[in-house]
C-alpha cells in the first residue's frame, strides 16, 4: 500500500539536513582543531612566523563545499558541491606549492580535514542517537574528501611541472 | 595584536610561539566570552602578571625560553605564584614527569588538543564551582 503522504516534512528523515546544520553550528571549533593540528606539522612548525590567514589558506570554503556534498545524495544528480570542492582544494594546492608547503603535508592537511568532520559526526551521531546514519555520511564524506585531495594534489602538480620551454609553471588557478 | 574586548570578560593570558595559533586561540577565546591577551617574548613576569590574567596558556617549546622556566619564576613571584596555568605542548617532558614548584594549579593539555578541551580546562580553573556560564 502506498503512504497517503510522503513525510517529506519530517525533520527525523533529514539526517543529511540535521548533520549539516550541526557542522555548520559547530564550524569554529572543528576548523580551530584542524588550525591545531596542522600548525604542529612540522613544516609548518619551520616557520613560526606563518600567519593564521595563510595557514588557513582555503579551508573554509573547502569546508563549505564539503558539508554541501554531504546533503547530496548521489553526486550524478547534483554536483554543484563537488565542483566548488575541487575549485577550492585546487586553490589550496596551488598556495600551498608557492609557500614551498610539501605535496604530503598537503594531503596531510587534507586528512586532518577529515579527522575532524569524522570526529564532529560521531559526535552529532552521539548526542542525536543518530548511529545507523553514520555509514552513508561517511561514504559521502570520504568522497568529499578524495576530490579535494585530486584536485589539491593536482594542482600543486601542475604548479612544478616544467612547460615546453623548460620553464617551471605558475599554477592553475591564476 | 590588539583585542579590543570588554574588560569584565575573564583574561586568560596566551604564551605561544607560532603566530597561527596564537591568533587562532586569540580569535577563538574572544568569539568565547574570554579576553585573550598574546603576550610576548621575553615574557617577563611582571609582563605577565600586569595583566592579570585568570589563566595563563603556556607553551613549553618556545623559540626564545622554556616554559619551564616562565613556570618557575612565576612560582617564585608572590604576583604569579597562585596563578592557574594551562600547559600545552606536543613534547613528552610533561608535568608527570618532573616535580612542579608549589602554587597554584596546573593543568596539561598535550598537543594536538581539541579547542572544546581547552575551553573546558579554562572554565574549570576559572572557576571549579561551574559559575562561569559557557561561551
Amino acid at each position: 500500500m502506498l503512504p497517503r503522504s510522503l513525510p517529506v516534512d519530517s525533520p527525523r528523515l533529514d539526517l543529511e539536513g540535521e548533520f549539516a546544520a550541526y557542522l555548520t553550528a559547530t564550524a569554529q571549533f572543528a576548523l580551530s582543531d584542524w588550525v591545531l593540528r596542522v600548525a604542529n606539522l612540522p613544516a609548518f612548525r619551520a616557520d613560526p612566523e606563518l600567519d593564521l590567514e595563510r595557514l588557513r589558506g582555503e579551508i573554509a570554503p573547502l569546508f563549505e563545499a564539503i558539508v554541501d556534498a554531504i546533503l547530496v545524495h548521489d553526486p550524478v544528480y547534483d554536483d554543484e558541491p563537488g565542483t566548488r570542492i575541487a575549485e577550492a582544494a585546487g586553490r589550496h594546492g596551488d598556495q600551498r606549492r608557492k609557500i614551498d608547503i610539501p605535496i604530503g603535508t598537503l594531503l596531510t592537511e587534507l586528512h586532518e580535514l577529515r579527522q575532524v568532520i569524522t570526529r564532529a559526526m560521531s559526535g552529532w551521531a552521539e548526542t542525536a542517537g543518530r548511529h545507523p546514519a553514520l555509514a552513508s555520511l561517511t561514504l559521502r564524506l570520504e568522497r568529499a574528501i578524495d576530490t579535494a585531495s585530486i584536485a589539491a594534489a593536482t594542482s600543486w602538480v601542475a604548479g612544478t611541472a616544467p612547460s615546453r620551454d623548460g620553464r617551471h609553471g605558475s599554477g592553475t588557478t591564476e | 595584536m590588539s583585542q579590543p574586548l570588554p574588560i569584565d570578560r575573564p583574561v586568560v593570558g596566551i604564551i605561544e610561539d607560532q603566530q597561527a595559533i596564537a591568533q587562532m586561540l586569540v580569535e577563538v577565546l574572544g568569539a568565547n566570552r574570554f579576553q585573550p591577551v598574546f603576550l610576548e617574548p621575553p615574557y617577563s613576569i611582571d609582563a605577565i602578571t600586569a595583566v592579570r590574567p585568570g589563566v595563563l596558556l603556556l607553551d613549553i617549546m618556545l623559540n626564545q625560553a622554556s616554559g619551564w622556566d616562565i613556570l618557575e619564576q612565576l612560582r617564585e613571584d608572590p604576583a604569579g605564584r597562585d596563578l592557574p596555568i594551562i600547559i600545552t605542548s606536543a613534547v613528552y617532558d610533561r608535568p608527570g614527569l618532573r616535580s612542579l614548584p608549589p602554587g597554584g594549579p596546573v593543568v596539561f593539555i598535550p598537543k594536538p588538543f581539541e579547542i572544546l578541551t581547552l575551553l573546558a580546562g579554562i572554565r574549570d580553573l576559572l572557576d571549579p564551582k561551574g559559575a562561569v556560564a559557557p561561551g
